[in-house]
């Protein structure tokens, strides 16, 4: 399906003769939205891979952002009843630490939702309101692992792990993605936007 | 709310095939499967190195798994320079054998192969393509996360190669490659760009065969 500039839209299942040449295939591949936004999505991924592995990036956003997370967790950890320690990126109590790191600061997942939001074509409006608030709904989830993941850690240690690693991380990620796919189809909506 | 109830109904099933996934990963025969390919893409990705330096994947062994709780499977790194130097000290005591020591490092195999290929299996499976699309999008899609899983190991035997190299003298000892290696590695063997590597191949792969025209229908119906 693709666009054309007065609103219609045209089919494009149909990409002419076997006999066109690697630059019109090129740009009959481009021409499909799905595709287009695939390899934008996959070319900004990688970009954002490329800042993440910085040791300004990890030193300027990933350390205080964990320090954060830590911060807040372990605020309402004491408020519900855990009296813990936040030394840093660590929430510590009687033996027992648990260390915001790479991974449990929910930046991949917040990596695709900003990719996603910026790449979609509709209007700024939306997705400054979805950028907002979809990455608060995000930071506040990390927020509830981070506090699960605590209150395991202390409650049934033999599942901490299971929950860590295998839970919640594709919950987080899947979680993501729903949110992704339920602002393309609100603002679709919205917008009119006409995708036959 | 209707488009909340779609997109919920099939983020429920994508959560529930890959939870039962999970749950089957955990029985035996399912688990030590997974441990074999693993352990074979592994020996496949790495088993010869430069210099001589040779990578081993195996299984631990059930005497193994006190010592190394977690894990289920143990790289060991070995060289024939760290041999050969073994053989030097040894005739240089007058002993008649030698005794090496190869750096060993244990790996989850679950974690690295078990669970990316759950959460693409339920991934595939969940969207609403067609069945013969979903059995190409499974067999492409469990080669790409077959080939990330050998790059995965490739770079770790690297690291450590590079790591080790006054005992193993065998691997990249270049100051560029070694941080290149380096840096590769630091970003690819987190669990978070593996699930973001499984969602983009499902997405290529996916996405543009589901029929939106059904449910933009559907939603103005």
């Amino acid at each position: 399906m693709t666009k054309n500039e007065n609103g219609s839209v045209k089919s494009d299942s149909n990409l002419g003769s076997p006999n066109r040449s690697i630059g019109q295939k090129i740009k009959d591949l481009w021409a499909i939205t799905v595709n287009r936004l695939l390899i934008q999505f996959v070319a900004l991924i990688g970009l954002f891979y490329l800042l993440w592995s910085t040791p300004f990036f990890q030193s300027g956003f990933v350390k205080p952002l964990s320090e954060f997370y830590a911060w807040i967790s372990g605020a309402i950890l004491s408020l519900v009843g855990y009296p813990v320690k936040v030394i840093g990126d660590s929430i510590t109590s009687e033996g027992i630490a648990i260390n915001i790191k790479n991974g449990c600061d929910g930046i991949e997942a917040l990596a695709i939702f900003w990719v996603g939001i910026l790449i979609f074509p509709t209007i700024w409006k939306d997705k400054v309101s979805a950028l907002v608030f979809g990455t608060l709904f995000l930071v506040i989830l990390n927020i509830i692992r981070i506090v699960s993941l605590y209150w395991f850690r202390i409650n049934i240690p033999s599942l901490f792990e299971l929950m860590h690693v295998s839970v919640w991380q594709v919950l987080f990620i899947a979680l993501t993605i729903a949110c992704l796919l339920y602002w393309i189809g609100w603002t679709n909506k919205k917008n009119q936007l006409q995708w036959n | 709310m209707e488009l909340g109830m779609l997109i919920a109904k099939r983020i429920g099933l994508f959560l529930f095939l890959y939870f039962g996934l999970l749950i089957l990963g955990h029985v035996a025969p399912v688990k030590s499967l997974i441990s074999k390919t693993y352990n074979a893409i592994g020996n496949m990705a790495t088993g010869s190195y430069r210099d001589g330096g040779t990578a081993k994947f195996r299984s631990l062994r059930p005497e193994e798994l006190g010592r190394f709780k977690g894990f289920d499977s143990l790289v060991q790194l070995s060289s024939e320079r760290q041999q050969e130097i073994a053989i030097e000290k040894a005739k240089a005591e007058g002993r008649n054998s030698a005794q090496i020591s190869p750096v060993t490092y244990p790996v989850n195999s679950w974690v690295k192969l078990g669970m990316i290929l759950s959460f693409f299996l339920a991934l595939c499976l969940s969207t609403p393509i067609s069945i013969k699309r979903k059995l190409i999008a499974l067999a492409l899609g469990c080669l790409s996360i077959f080939a990330l899983v050998a790059l995965q190991s490739f770079t770790a035997v690297g690291t450590k190669f590079a790591r080790y190299y006054g005992e193993l003298q065998a691997g990249f000892s270049d100051p560029m490659a070694v941080s290149a290696i380096r840096r590769v590695d630091n970003i690819i063997q987190y669990m978070g760009f593996s699930l973001l590597f499984a969602f983009i191949v499902w997405a290529v792969l996916c996405l543009p065969h589901i029929n939106y025209h059904k449910y933009s229908k559907a939603k103005s119906s």
